[in-house]
Parts: C-alpha cells; structure tokens; sequence
C-alpha cells in the first residue's frame, strides 16, 4: 500500500493525472476515516486541525524515505480537495437533518473552538468556490489548499507551482469575490 | 461573468488592492476609463474587501490545543489569550519534578513555515540568554505533535502598564518613574543586541508588587524577520501587528533597530502620561496605517490632555515627541539617553531634547525644494542680514558636504566598476557572464546608496537616473537592451520609488512621467498588459498636466505624443480597440502639430513617424487601405526628411524600417506579393546592420526575427513555401534564443508560438502534414501555457484560435 500510494504521488507531481485518479480515493478513505476518529471525539485533548489530520494521513499512505518535499507539497493538495469534500458533505447532511430549523451552519461538533469559522456556510461557501472554479480555476484552488487544506502561502505556492506573491494577490482577490457573493445570500457572520 | 471579464475585474481589483487606499479613486477612473460596469463590479469587490475582516483567514478544520495537551514535559491548562501569531496557555510541569507553572505560547498554524522553524531553533537559544529580573525569561521550547513550534515562558502575573496606571490612580511623576524601570529593562536587552520590535502595554506587564515585566522580547524577529522585498503591507497583514506602537520604519517593512524600540516607548509613554493613542486611525488597511504613521504629525501632549497640560507643555511635549520621532536619526540615540532626558526633567534640569530647530527646519526646507534655496537665501539675507545668513548657509553646506564626501567614494567605486570593468569587458568574446556579475556589484551600490539617500533630494535624483539607466540597459522597451526583462522591471520599480519620494517640480514631474513610461514597456513586455496601462497612464497624466501648464513647450508636446502612442500600444494587447483608436488618432493629430509647428528634431521626427505608423495600422485594421497607406507614406516621406537632416539618428532608420514592415501586411492583404517582399528586404536590410552594429542589443533583434517571421508569411501566401520554410526557420531560432535569455519576456514567448504557427502553414503547403502537426501543437502548448498565466496578448490568443481551426481541419 505505502509504496503504490508513493508511486502515484511521485507520477502525480510529474503531470501524470491519472495518477491522481488511483491516488484519489486511497487518500480520500484514509482521510475520512481519520476525520471521523477526531469528530467524534474519539481522541479527546488532541488536536483537530487539517494539517494534523494530513499528516497522520501521509505518514500511514506514504514511505517516507522516497518523497522530497516536494511530494508532500502534492500530498498536501490532494488532501485539501479531500478536506472540502468531507466537510461539505458533513455540512450538508446536517443542513438536510434541520431543514426547517433556519440555516444551518458548520457545526461538526459543538467542542469547536468558537472562533473558528463555524458561523460558516460551507455548504454555500462550496457553491460559490464551484462558481468561482468556472472563473478562475487556480483562483478557486487557492482558496481550497489554504482554507480547506490549511497549507500556508509558501505551501499553496509549491503545490500550485506559482510564486508566493502570485498566491496572496490571488487570495486577496478571491476572498473578496467570495465574501460578496456569500454576503449577497445570506450575510456572512 | 465571463471568464475574460472576470480576468480584467480581478486585474483591476489586485492592481487597485496593491495601491494606498488614497490613490484608488484617480485609478479607478483611469482603469475603467468609461466603463461603468467594470467599475461598479470592482467598487463593490472593493468594499467586500474592505468588510471581509478575518473571512476565511483561519483554515476549516483549525482549531485551538485543548486542556490536558502534553507538549514535553508539559500539560496545558487554560488559554491565556490568543493573538495574531497564536495562542497563549497556562501550563504546569507534568513530570512531577517539580511543581512549576509556566506560560507556553503556541505559534499559529501557518507561521510554521521551515523559514520560521529554523530561525525558531537559532533564536530560542539567544532568547535563553536574556536574564534580566524586569524580563520574561524562556524556559524551554520545542515542537507540538504537529509540528507547530511552542515557546516555554515564565509566566507572569500582572496587568498591562497603563491599566495599571490608571486603576492605581499614579501621579505622572509616578507613571515616569515605573515606565524608567521598564526603559532599564529595554537597555538590558539592546546592550545583549536584542530588539524587541513589539513593545505595546500588553507586553509590558506590571504584578502585584509593582515591578514590571517585559514579555515576547525578540519573539517578533523569529515571526516576522526583515526579509528583503516584503512589503510592509504583508508584514502587517500577516502578523496584525499592533498599529499604535509600531514605528514607521516598521509599518514601511524596513529594517528594525533599537531606534524603533525607542518609538515605540514613546508611544507607550504618551499614552501614560496622556490616557491617549498618539495616533488615529480612520480603519485598519494598510494604505491608511502607512498614511497615519509615516505621515500625520502626533499632536503634541499638551495638546490632547488638557488635565496635565501645564505639566506636559514644554519639555515633556519636546522628549515624547523626540522618541516619536518619524526620522529614526532624529530620535533618542539609545533607550538609555531618553530615560535619562525623563530624568533630568524630573530633577529640574535642562533636557537634551530640544524642539526641531530652525536650521533642521531650514535644512528640511533645502531638501524639500531645492530651486527655493536661493530664493530663501536671498531672503534670510534680507530679513536677518548677512552674517546670520552666511552661519546659516555655512551650517547646511557641511551637512551637505559631509554627506557628498560618502557619497562621492560610493560613486567613485561604482563609477569604476562600470568604466573600467565594462570597457575590458565589450573587447573580451563572451563577457556577457562577467557582464552581468559587474551589473549585480553595481546594482548592490545603488542599493547601498539608497539605504542612506533618504534626506538627500539630489543624491535622490542621482540614484534613481542610475537605476534608471540600469533598467535602460537591461530592457527599454523602446531603446537598444540586453533583453533582462526581470532585471528592468525591478530597476525601474526601484527608480520610480525613488522619483516619487522626490519634490514636484516640473523637472522632477517630467522623470516621473518618463519614468512610469519606461516600466509601462517593460511591464507589456513581461506580459503584465493592465500593470502596463496603469503606468502609462499615470505617466500621460503627468504630461499632460505639465504640457497643459507650459503649451508652447515642444519637448513637452512630443512627450504627450509619444504616451498617447504608447498608450495605443498597451490597450491594443488588451484587444480594448476603442482605446487603441482615441489613443492612436490623438498621438497622430498631436505629432502634425509637432511637424507643422517650428523646426523638428531628430527625436521629433521618429514620435511622427511612429504616430503615424501606428494610425496605419489602426486605420487598415478598420479597413480603410487607403488612408492607411497614406500614413505609411507621410512617415517614409517623414523619415527620408528627418535623415537628411540628422543622417546619425539611427532611431528614425529603425523606424522607416517599421514602417515598411507595417505596409508590407496591407499588400500582403492586396496580393500584391512581390511589393511586400520588396518592403520586407529593404526592412531586413535595415535591421541587420542595426544588429551588426550593435548585437547584443536584443530589440533590434526581436525586430529583425519578426521582419523575418513576416517575410515567410508572405512567402507562404505568394505560393513560395520553401523559401518561407527558410525565412520561419531564421525567425524562429532567433526567437527561441532571444527567449531562452529572458524568461521573464512573455511577449518573447507568445512570438515563438506565433512562428510555430506560421511554420506549420508552410509546411502544410508542402504537403508535410507531420511537421505541420508537430508545429501546430507546439505553437497551442506554448500559447496555452501563456494563457494559463494571464500572459497571452491580443495576437497570441487569435493565432491560438487561428491553429486550433487548422488542426481540427486537419482532423486532429
């Protein structure tokens, strides 16, 4: 498992997309099975953060002598498409379990920290990142390695192979389109 | 919203956020010149950044360490607080060692960059070295599970200082005396060589017994160090830096020293002595941050606290405002000597602070304005009389002199580096390698000069025409260059910084403009389209309003010309013809005006015949064939004039060579074949004695490939396939090479597509159908990959749609 896996990653980071088709759903398992032990509190007093939750996962799937930092660049991009994917469709069928009972925001557990983004409506926030996609591919994928994947601007930069510089203007102008298009819905706490 | 449209929104959008909040209105009208949707559409982006506030800023799944987290030998108790840079926890050692409690602090996801973590581990071990009783002391350090780096520190028991003023009711000599003690604590630290960069009360923490206790010293450096090029936007984005005490050096993202530590004390102390902020802040984005602090002189204290006025009123209004200083050299030397002033005016003694004298204000006055001097000369010797002017004069030349002795040595070693070194260097084969380290010395003397320039308006001036010079020589746009495109672009942003701390004058306004024209090529040629419309426009602006004030002024008339025309140019690679069209006509009225009024110079002649060039080209693009010809006509007839009279002006033969490639694309369109491959000979011609006269100049180059590239096009048409499978194949290895030098050259790159393309027909007439294949498909991949990052023009994009025709036609 850990070499097929790091053979995809390496084939993936060197253009190879179907590559990415095999490594998609090993990724995905892992990572939604890992969720699910943080979500449910499973391993209370540790922490619940995107990049905890990437790294378990990277150390389980990936044999760790044969990757450059590079290749955990990449890891770290699919694990952030992952991320949206688990937390969206978490979002949404807490939003289908209430509807009725007004909008219904991300709240995966009610332990979250209150400053986290949990006034959030990720399930419109997907929405708009798909809309966003149509525009402007590499903007929409900005906002998922950074929001979703946790990575930071350097990080976001090497996966998407741009310059650091490239990644704030396009965050800067990605979140602003975002947060307009939320507030036009319904406002963003 | 379409894709395209949503590319020039969000360039408009990214190109106004890099801009002070000031200047958005002037550019917003200048960017969506006459658009109205696209102005709304960015109006409103605009406010939703402005109210976004921390949307998004913190990653989903985030969330903070809980109680009972083991980090080491420690557990976590309670958070403490939490800040930009991360969270503060309580902690009690687990080990059972012994019982000590101490504060851990938590570095922010995102910080934990390897950058951040290295400096961590080097950092730390200083830190640990601090031992003073009035600081914090780090106790230990090292990295959470994942990977986050976490700080052991004493923890302290306290309130901030000016709480602690205020709830105790201090007297102000009281206030002086605690906030000394925190002053001797400072002094500790920068004697050690340790900055703190972030003293705010809420680092300076007063316990129960009154003694105060400095915390986070240093802590800042290993956050946020001073990295070359970082604006200072970003730094304070990334590390919300508190406003209030930062220093301007620190707001502006240049480097710190122990003279912004003294600032922010003063700004610490203003507030204890005042229960005021020295500054005001209208919001929280950079622009006005900047504008606050580096700009808007801090009212005096006496001013604003009318409860301590008539203690405050005289010298404690000097020192405070001594520490603050917006000119680091003109505040406090040390920490030590600004306690020390608090002291002496406690004892009743005279202060060293003395309030901005006449001659720094006069000094000021000779630095803001340099061609008022005399003027105020004149003056002082009429108001004061002749002796006192003279101290005066005398005073402001040996600060000048001082300074120009520095300033000469600097100069001379440059100037050697360039002369000597550059003339061994143009006789020696392939010196273009040591060519280049000889530019990167003297680049790092522009540099280092710079650093010190920033009281000197003319040494200002000098600098910025060297660096200037320098982005001339590695890509003018419009002049012979090495073809550095990415080396021209930071040497004319370097320059216009520059030229824009400068005084306005006519004279300083005029290089402004000249200035903003130079990095608008060099930005149209890296494939920045609207960054280069912005600065033409900014430069037009200037001429204009010069040209407006002084109308019989010729030189000026020709500037105007020559940014309408280029203004043309960078809105025709944005496909925005309405523009190209009022751009183009106005630059050719102007130039007629140039032609018909006076006596033309050489320089005049070559803006005529570009202007009128360039109306050719609009005109045949709208089909008028006529009339384009005509103008093609007039700048021939033009250019034969301009070299009778100036036969070394070798910018008016570029140009009738120009011209001549202009008109061989209407008769390649008339089908008359053999006329167009006469106007491209005689192009060629021209071209390559330019190029063999000077061939490292990589313009006359790309000018040469491209007579070349047309040549085989027309070729192609006129049914002479193998010669133009010859001519494509000259054009195309001069573009490969020319690209291959200049990465950076996006133009470079969508030509060599463009030849690709090109190829492919010829070889399609020959009947190679693989070759054409293989062509095709590397011209698409080129031009796509341009795309992808926002780089392809006008031309590019439709030889893109052009190939994608044929290939699909071709059944591919």
């Amino acid at each position: 498992m850990g070499a097929d896996v790091t053979r995809l990653l390496a084939d993936w980071s060197q253009g190879n997309q179907g590559a990415f088709e095999q490594l998609a759903p090993a990724v995905y398992d892992e990572l939604r099975r890992l969720a699910a032990r943080y979500l449910s509190r499973e391993r209370a007093g540790h922490t619940l953060q995107p990049t905890a939750l990437v790294h378990e996962a990277f150390l389980r799937l990936i044999d760790q002598s044969r990757v450059e930092w590079q290749g955990r660049a990449h890891f770290f991009g699919v694990a952030a498409q992952m991320i949206r994917r688990i937390l969206v469709d978490h979002a949404r069928a807490h939003q289908a379990a209430k509807r009725g009972a007004g909008a219904a925001h991300f709240a995966i557990d009610d332990n979250f920290d209150a400053a986290a983004p949990r006034d959030l409506d990720l399930v419109a926030l997907d929405d708009a990142l798909g809309a966003l996609a149509e525009l402007d591919p590499q903007q929409s994928r900005v906002i998922e390695l950074r929001f979703f994947g946790g990575l930071s601007i350097e990080e976001t930069a090497a996966v998407l192979n741009v310059s650091p510089a490239t990644v704030k203007r396009e965050w800067a102008a990605a979140r602003a389109w975002l947060y307009r298009e939320l507030s036009r819905g319904a406002p963003p706490a | 919203m379409t894709p395209e449209r949503w590319r020039q929104v969000k360039s408009t959008l990214q190109q106004l956020l890099d801009q002070p909040r000031a200047a958005r209105p002037f550019l917003l009208d200048s960017l969506c010149a006459g658009d109205r949707q696209l102005r709304a559409e960015v109006e409103s982006l605009l406010a939703a950044d402005d109210e976004a506030g921390a949307f998004l800023e913190q990653p989903a799944l985030e969330q903070d360490l809980t109680p009972g987290t083991r980090l080491g030998p420690w557990r976590l108790a309670e958070q403490l607080g939490r800040g930009g840079m991360g969270a503060v926890y309580r902690a009690v050692r687990d080990d059972d060692q012994f019982q000590q409690e101490v504060a851990i602090k938590v570095v922010k996801r995102g910080m934990d960059t390897v950058e951040v973590l290295e400096r961590f581990r080097y950092e730390r071990q200083i830190l640990a070295f601090l031992n003073h009783p009035n600081i914090g002391r780090i106790l230990d350090g090292g990295a959470a599970p994942d990977g986050r780096p976490y700080l052991v520190m004493e923890l302290v028991e306290g309130i901030p200082i000016n709480d602690y003023c205020s709830i105790h009711g201090l007297s102000i000599p009281a206030r002086l005396d605690l906030f000394r003690r925190v002053c001797e604590a400072v002094q500790y630290a920068h004697r050690n060589l340790i900055v703190h960069r972030d003293l705010k009360p809420g680092n300076i923490l007063i316990n129960t017994q009154g003694e105060p206790k400095l915390l986070d010293f240093g802590i800042a450096k290993i956050l946020v160090p001073n990295l070359p090029g970082q604006s200072a936007t970003l730094t304070l984005n990334e590390r919300r830096l508190t406003p209030d005490y930062a220093s301007p050096e620190q707001v502006r993202g240049e480097p710190v020293n122990t003279a912004s530590d003294v600032y922010s004390l003063g700004a610490v102390l203003y507030e204890l002595l005042t229960g005021k902020r020295a500054h005001r802040f209208e919001n929280l984005s950079a622009a006005e941050l900047e504008r606050v602090v580096c700009e808007t002189e801090v009212a005096r204290p006496s001013e604003v606290c009318a409860e301590h006025a008539p203690i405050l009123r005289g010298d404690l209004d000097t020192i405070i405002l001594k520490a603050l200083h917006k000119d680091s050299s003109r505040r406090y030397l040390s920490v030590e000597q600004f306690s020390e002033d608090l002291r002496r005016w406690e004892a009743g003694l005279p202060v060293l602070a003395r309030p901005d004298t006449l001659t720094y204000r006069a000094r000021k006055f000779v630095a803001r304005n340099r061609a008022g001097v005399a003027f105020a000369a004149l003056l002082a010797i009429a108001l004061v009389g002749g002796a006192v002017a003279t101290a005066w004069q005398a005073r402001v030349a040996r600060w000048e002199r001082d300074r120009a002795t520095r300033w000469f040595e600097d100069g001379r070693r440059l100037a050697n580096a360039f002369l000597i070194e550059h003339d061994a260097l143009a006789s020696i084969p392939g010196g273009t390698g040591l060519r280049e380290k000889l530019m990167t010395d003297a680049l790092r003397y522009l540099d280092a000069m710079a650093a010190e320039a920033r009281e000197a308006p003319g040494l200002i001036e000098e600098l910025a025409l060297a660096y200037e010079k320098m982005g001339d020589v590695q890509g003018r746009a419009d002049g012979p260059h090495l073809g550095d495109t990415a080396g021209s672009l930071e040497s004319y942003r370097k320059a216009l910084a520059l030229r824009e701390q400068l005084p306005r004058s006519p004279r300083t306004r005029k290089d402004l403009a000249q200035t903003h024209l130079r990095l608008a090529g060099a930005l149209r040629i890296a494939g920045d389209f609207h960054g280069g419309i912005l600065h033409d426009l900014k430069g037009l602006s200037i001429r204009e309003e010069l040209f407006a004030a002084d109308p019989d002024n010729r030189e000026l008339l020709r500037l105007v010309t020559a940014s309408h025309t280029s203004l043309g140019g960078s809105f025709y690679h944005v496909a925005d013809h309405e523009n190209v069209l009022k751009h183009r006509t106005k630059a050719y009225e102007l130039a007629q005006r140039l032609m018909t009024t006076g006596q033309p110079t050489g320089p005049d002649y070559r803006v005529f015949m570009l202007a009128a060039v360039r109306m050719g080209s609009v005109l045949a693009r709208n089909g008028k064939t006529a009339e384009a010809l005509k103008c093609y006509e007039e700048a021939l007839t033009a250019g034969e004039e301009g070299l009778r009279r100036f036969p070394g002006h070798s910018p008016i033969r570029l140009t009738r060579a120009t011209t001549l490639g202009a008109r061989s694309t209407i008769r390649l369109e008339q089908g008359r074949f053999t006329e167009a491959l006469d106007d491209l000979r005689a192009a060629i011609e021209i071209y390559q004695r330019l190029h063999n006269a000077d061939p490292k100049d990589a313009r006359t180059a790309f000018m040469l490939a491209n007579a070349h590239h047309r040549m085989g096009v027309v070729e192609t048409a006129a049914g002479q396939a193998r010669s133009a499978l010859k001519s494509l194949g000259i054009a195309l290895a001069m573009r490969e090479n020319l690209s291959g030098h200049d990465p950076a050259n996006a133009g470079a790159r969508a030509e060599v597509a463009v030849s690709l393309g090109a190829l492919g027909d010829a070889q399609l007439a020959l009947g190679q159908r693989d070759g054409a294949t293989q062509s095709y498909r590397r011209a698409v991949a080129l031009i796509e990959e341009l795309e992808l990052r926002k780089q392809a023009n006008t031309e590019s994009l439709g030889e893109l749609k052009r190939v994608r025709q044929r290939l699909a036609a071709l059944g591919l």
